[in-house]
């Protein structure tokens, strides 16, 4: 089965992957950390904490449905079982299980995974995190026009202290169409497609780096209103704790398993690096505001490393 | 102050270094402690009652009994509006 390297974990998977993130070595595989095979997944977890329309949760197990994609049930830390629906193509469902799928088995091994951009700039990590449309990846984009790579757009698993390094994920992007018309250097690169939101995925593999990482900083988007300013505050401990749990992916799969791990995970995530909260008031274009504060922010980060980010 | 509370099911509290964080997980709601809302927060055992918390403090630190019983039942209503604890029968 062929094995692939994404999120710091060595994935077995049934279900063709994107080549770049296949293990070069094909004669000496590392023992795979995750298991994706086809199979039988279950209707319901019997033991489920958590119960929405297309998810539950219970400590170790959880069932989760892509509307008229697949289901995948992921179990354990370390399988996922899918079942693609009748006439669905397995590059469709690939995403969901590199997103979502590898996200949960992250939480249920009890580690960080937040929902941001990543990217990287002289050897040190930085995310932009934020919720959907928010503009993250045009942030991201904005910031990586000026130098620098990405370690990936939507899903990054943060190491443990000391060193808390940023694994990379798939390398793609998704970018509306008008952020897409401002970065001059996007519009050339290979599109994927639509995703349901109508964002173009776009291949970021010219600008990809498949190393971790040591995180510098963190950058959470914020949306304020009209008629406020933009603003840039460095959050205190307490609030950037906050802050983590409000963007860890799938935080509503979080069970009572590994609640206290992650929480004491953040913790001291939160005392070892900067993270800057940027308010960006809504309908108004005040993208090029944000991408001066944002860069300001990652320099002064490159100037102090953080605890974890000592080069 | 004869009422008795209790740490909701899903706060959760920091154990890194000097910070103490209580966070509802599934809220989000957190709250920062400092050293006497520690204190409280450790006699909140569904046990006690505010006023036997209130004097249990007042012998510690050594403070008026009317500003003790008023910094519990602040600290208890700021953790009751988010969610951090319960009252108990």
């Amino acid at each position: 089965m062929p094995h692939y390297r994404v999120h710091g974990m060595t994935v077995a998977s049934d279900l063709p992957l994107p080549p770049l993130l296949a293990e070069s070595d094909l004669t000496e595989h590392a023992a795979a950390d995750v298991q994706i095979i086809a199979g039988d997944v279950p209707e319901h977890l019997p033991t489920a904490e958590i119960t929405r329309e297309h998810y539950q949760a219970a400590p170790a197990a959880v069932l989760m449905r892509a509307p008229d994609v697949g289901q995948m049930h992921i179990t354990g830390g370390n399988r996922i079982t899918y079942r693609l629906d009748a006439g669905e193509r397995a590059t469709d469902f690939a995403a969901h299980l590199l997103g979502s799928g590898c996200a949960i088995i992250h939480q249920q091994r009890g580690n960080v995974v937040l929902h941001g951009a990543s990217l990287c700039r002289d050897g040190l990590a930085f995310l932009v995190c934020g919720v959907s449309g928010v503009g993250k990846s045009t942030l991201a984009a904005h910031v990586l026009e000026a130098g620098g790579q990405t370690l990936g757009d939507d899903v990054c698993h943060i190491g443990d202290a000391p060193g808390f390094l940023a694994h990379p994920g798939p390398p793609s992007t998704k970018l509306a169409s008008d952020a897409l018309q401002t970065l001059a250097s996007y519009r050339g690169l290979p599109q994927h497609g639509l995703c349901p939101s109508g964002k173009t995925i776009l291949s970021t593999a010219d600008r990809f780096t498949a190393t971790p990482h040591p995180l510098g900083g963190i950058i959470m988007l914020d949306w304020a209103f009209e008629h406020e300013a933009v603003t840039a505050t460095r959050l205190a401990p307490g609030e950037a704790i906050a802050a983590l749990r409000e963007n860890t992916f799938r935080k509503r799969c979080i069970t009572s398993d590994i609640a206290q791990t992650l929480f004491s995970k953040w913790s001291a995530l939160a005392q070892s690096v900067p993270i800057w909260r940027i308010t960006r008031p809504e309908g108004r274009d005040t993208q090029a505001e944000i991408v001066e504060i944002a860069s300001g922010l990652l320099a002064q980060m490159q100037r102090q490393p953080a605890l974890g980010g000592m080069k | 102050m004869q009422q008795i509370f209790a740490p909701a099911d899903d706060v959760l509290m920091s154990d890194a270094g000097e910070l103490k964080v209580l966070m509802s997980m599934q809220q989000g709601h957190f709250v920062e402690l400092n050293a006497t809302g520690r204190a409280i927060w450790e006699r909140l055992d569904g046990m006690a009652t505010l006023a036997a918390i209130a004097a249990d403090l007042q012998d510690v630190y050594d403070i008026p009994p009317e500003q003790c019983e008023a910094e519990v039942l602040e600290f208890v209503g700021n953790l009751r509006e988010h969610r951090l604890v319960e009252p108990r029968d």
